[in-house]
C-alpha cells in the first residue's frame, strides 16, 4: 500500500503571507490537523494546530480578547511555520509514512512531486485505515 | 518472497534525520532470514583541547564524549528496527571515516554499504569494494 | 485486537494541584504528552502538552510581548486539563478506538477498569498498530528497478544485482543503455535508417546482456535504450517509469593525482527521483557470492 492510496488529494492550504487567524480558521473548517504552506504552488512548509497552540497568548496576556483575535489576524503565517517539513512522495510506502509520522510527531505529512504539493496524508486517514483493516480480519485467534 | 541477496548490510549514520533516511532502504534489503543491519557512526577523532597553555580536555575524554554521544544516538535508531524484527548491531568508531569505513566493511565482511548523501562526502565511494546505495536529495519515496 | 494490549508499561497520573511546570518536567522526562489527571483515586481530567504550550507565552514575539514573563509559574494541573476526558474500558477493540480517535478528535484515551486507570492510548499507539499491520499483511516491496547498463565489460555484475534484487521483490525490472546523443544535423528531420539501426543493435546487446545476467532464472526484464546525456536521460526514465531503484556499475576513475573525479552515480544520486546503488565491476571483491 502507498501513500497515494490513502492521501487526500487537493487539501486546503495556505500562504505564507496569510494570518494565523485565517489559518486557524481554515483548520477548524476543514476539521484538519495541519495546513501545507505553498507558494506559488511549491511546498515550502507546514502550520499545524500545535503551532497555533504555541503561538496563542498566555491566560496571562494583557490583551483583551478582541485583541488576541486581532493580533492573530496580523501575524503572518511564515512567522511560526515549520520549514522544511517532512514530506514524502505518492509511491512511499504507506508503512514508511506512518513511521515517520509517528518518529517525529507529525498529524499529517504532505505528499509531493518534485516540489508542487500533490496531496496530503492525514493522521485521521490513518486512523480510519487502521480501524478497516482491523475490521475486515475474521475474527479468531490474537489478543 | 525470496531472501534479498544481501546478508550483512552496513549503514552509516550521522546523527541526523536525514542520515535515517537511508534507513528504509535498509529495511528493503534486508529482507529475509538470517539477514543483519549494522549501524555504524564514527566520530572524527579528538586532538586535545588548550586554552591558555593548558590542556583542557585530553583526547581520550573527548572521543568518550563523543562515543557517548553515538551510543545514545544509535540506540534508539536500532530500537525502532527491532520492533520490526531485524537483527541489528550498533557500532561506534572513532577515526578517519574512509579509513573506518574501509575497516569495518572488512571486518564485518559487510555486502552492501548504505547512506544518504551528505553523510560522507568526499568519501571514494567509487572505490568501495562492495555495492553502495546511496539515497540522494530528491529520494522521496523513502521516509 | 484490545486496546489493552497496547498498555506497555503502569500508568503514570498526575494530581490537580500539581505545579504545571512540574507536570511539563515529568512529561518531558518520561517521554509522554497526555497525562490522566487523578483525584482521591478517581479520573477528573487529561492533561495535554499542547493545553501547556496554549497556556504559555506566545511563540510569536508580537504577541508574546503581551505576555507576563512567566505565565506558567502560577498554574497547576486543574487550570489546564480538560475535563470529563474520553475513558475506555481495556476490552475495547482498538478498531472502535482508532474510529472514536478519528470520528471525535480525540488525541489520548484513559483506558479506566472499574475506575482503576490502567493506562493511556494515543494516537501514536494506534499509527503503531497500522505500521504492524502494513509491515505484515500488506508489505511494499520496490516496484520498479531501473538497471543502466552501460554495456562495458564488467558491468554484468551490477545488471545482475539489479535483477535479483527486482527478483526478491518482485518489482518490475527494465534495462537502459543511453546512447550519446546522435549529431544534430539541422534541417534533416526524424530518425534515419542508420539511426534507427544504431538504436536496434544497441538494444539487442542490452536484451543479451540481460539474458546472461538473469542466469536462467524466469524474469521479465524490458529492455530499452535512449539517446542524450547519460545521466540525464536515466534519472529521466526513473521519473518517467516510477522507479524504487536506479542500479549502475560503479566507475572505478581515480582522478588525476588522486583528485576526486565525479562519477557518473553521483551525477545520478543527485538527479534521481530514487536512491542510486552503484556496484563494482565484476571481479572486485565480493562479486559472484
Amino acid at each position: 500500500m502507498r501513500v497515494a492510496e490513502r492521501m487526500r488529494r487537493e487539501p486546503p492550504t495556505v500562504d505564507p503571507r496569510e494570518s494565523l487567524g485565517r489559518a486557524g480558521r481554515l483548520l477548524a473548517r476543514h476539521r484538519l490537523g495541519a495546513l501545507p504552506v505553498v507558494r506559488r504552488h511549491a511546498l515550502i512548509g507546514l502550520i499545524d494546530a500545535a503551532d497555533l497552540d504555541r503561538a496563542h497568548p498566555s491566560a496571562a496576556t494583557t490583551l483583551a480578547v478582541g485583541e488576541i483575535a486581532d493580533r492573530l489576524d496580523r501575524v503572518r503565517v511564515e512567522r511560526v511555520l515549520r520549514h522544511e517539513p517532512a514530506m514524502v512522495g505518492r509511491r512511499t510506502p504507506l508503512v514508511d509514512a506512518v513511521r515517520l509520522m509517528r518518529a517525529r510527531h507529525l498529524t499529517a505529512l504532505p505528499v509531493v512531486a518534485g516540489e508542487r504539493l500533490i496531496g496530503l496524508l492525514t493522521e485521521d486517514d490513518l486512523l480510519a485505515l487502521l480501524a478497516a483493516l482491523l475490521e475486515e480480519e475474521p475474527p479468531s485467534t490474537g489478543p | 518472497m525470496r531472501s534479498s541477496p544481501y546478508s550483512r548490510l552496513l549503514v552509516l549514520l550521522d546523527g541526523t534525520e536525514r542520515g535515517e533516511r537511508a534507513l528504509p532502504w535498509a529495511r528493503h534489503l534486508a529482507r529475509g532470514p538470517g539477514r543483519v543491519v549494522h549501524l555504524l557512526m564514527v566520530a572524527p577523532a579528538a586532538r586535545a583541547l588548550a586554552a591558555g597553555g593548558r590542556t583542557v580536555a585530553f583526547v581520550d575524554q573527548l572521543e568518550d564524549g563523543a562515543r557517548a554521544a553515538a551510543h545514545a544516538y544509535l540506540g534508539p535508531v536500532a530500537a525502532r528496527l527491532r520492533e520490526d524484527g531485524m537483527t541489528v548491531w550498533t557500532h561506534v568508531r572513532v577515526g578517519g571515516l574512509a579509513q573506518v569505513t574501509r575497516a569495518v566493511i572488512e571486518e564485518l565482511d559487510a555486502d552492501v554499504l548504505v547512506l544518504t548523501d551528505g553523510v560522507a562526502p568526499l568519501l571514494p565511494l567509487h572505490a568501495a569494494p562492495i555495492p553502495v546505495l546511496m539515497s540522494g536529495p530528491r529520494s522521496r519515496r523513502s521516509a | 485486537m484490545k486496546i489493552k494490549t497496547l498498555l506497555t508499561r503502569p500508568a503514570i497520573t498526575i494530581g490537580p494541584a500539581t505545579s504545571i511546570r512540574d507536570a511539563r518536567a515529568l512529561m518531558r522526562r518520561r517521554g509522554i504528552r497526555h497525562l490522566p489527571v487523578l483525584e482521591h483515586g478517581r479520573l477528573v481530567g487529561m492533561l495535554a502538552e499542547r493545553g501547556i504550550d496554549r497556556a504559555d507565552a506566545s511563540s510569536a514575539p508580537e504577541i508574546g510581548v503581551h505576555d507576563w514573563l512567566d505565565p506558567l509559574a502560577d498554574l497547576v494541573v486543574a487550570d489546564v486539563m480538560t475535563r470529563g476526558p474520553v475513558a475506555l474500558h481495556p476490552e475495547t477493540s482498538v478498531a472502535e478506538a482508532a474510529r472514536l480517535a478519528c470520528d471525535h478528535r480525540v488525541d489520548a484515551f484513559a483506558v479506566v477498569d472499574c475506575d482503576e486507570v490502567a493506562g493511556v492510548v494515543t494516537r501514536s499507539d494506534l499509527l503503531a498498530v497500522l505500521g504492524g499491520l502494513l509491515e505484515h499483511r500488506h508489505p511494499t516491496g520496490l516496484g520498479h528497478v531501473l538497471a543502466a547498463t552501460s554495456l562495458r565489460p564488467g558491468t554484468r555484475r551490477a545488471l545482475g544485482e539489479a535483477l535479483r534484487i527486482a527478483a526478491t521483490a518482485g518489482a518490475a525490472v527494465t534495462a537502459l543503455h543511453v546512447l550519446p546523443a546522435a549529431s544534430f544535423v539541422p534541417g534533416l528531420e526524424g530518425a534515419t535508417a542508420e539511426d534507427v539501426t544504431r538504436v536496434e543493435r544497441a538494444r539487442r546487446r542490452v536484451a543479451d546482456e540481460a539474458t546472461a545476467a538473469r542466469a536462467g532464472r524466469a524474469q521479465d526484464v524490458t529492455c530499452e535504450v535512449a539517446e542524450g546525456t547519460v545521466a540525464r536521460e536515466i534519472a529521466r526514465r526513473a521519473e518517467e517509469l516510477d522507479s524504487d531503484l536506479i542500479v549502475v556499475g560503479a566507475e572505478a576513475r581515480p582522478g588525476i593525482l588522486g583528485a576526486f573525479v565525479e562519477t557518473l552515480a553521483d551525477r545520478l544520486v543527485r538527479l534521481a527521483p530514487c536512491p542510486v546503488l552503484a556496484v563494482p565491476r565484476s571481479g572486485a571483491r565480493g562479486a559472484g557470492r
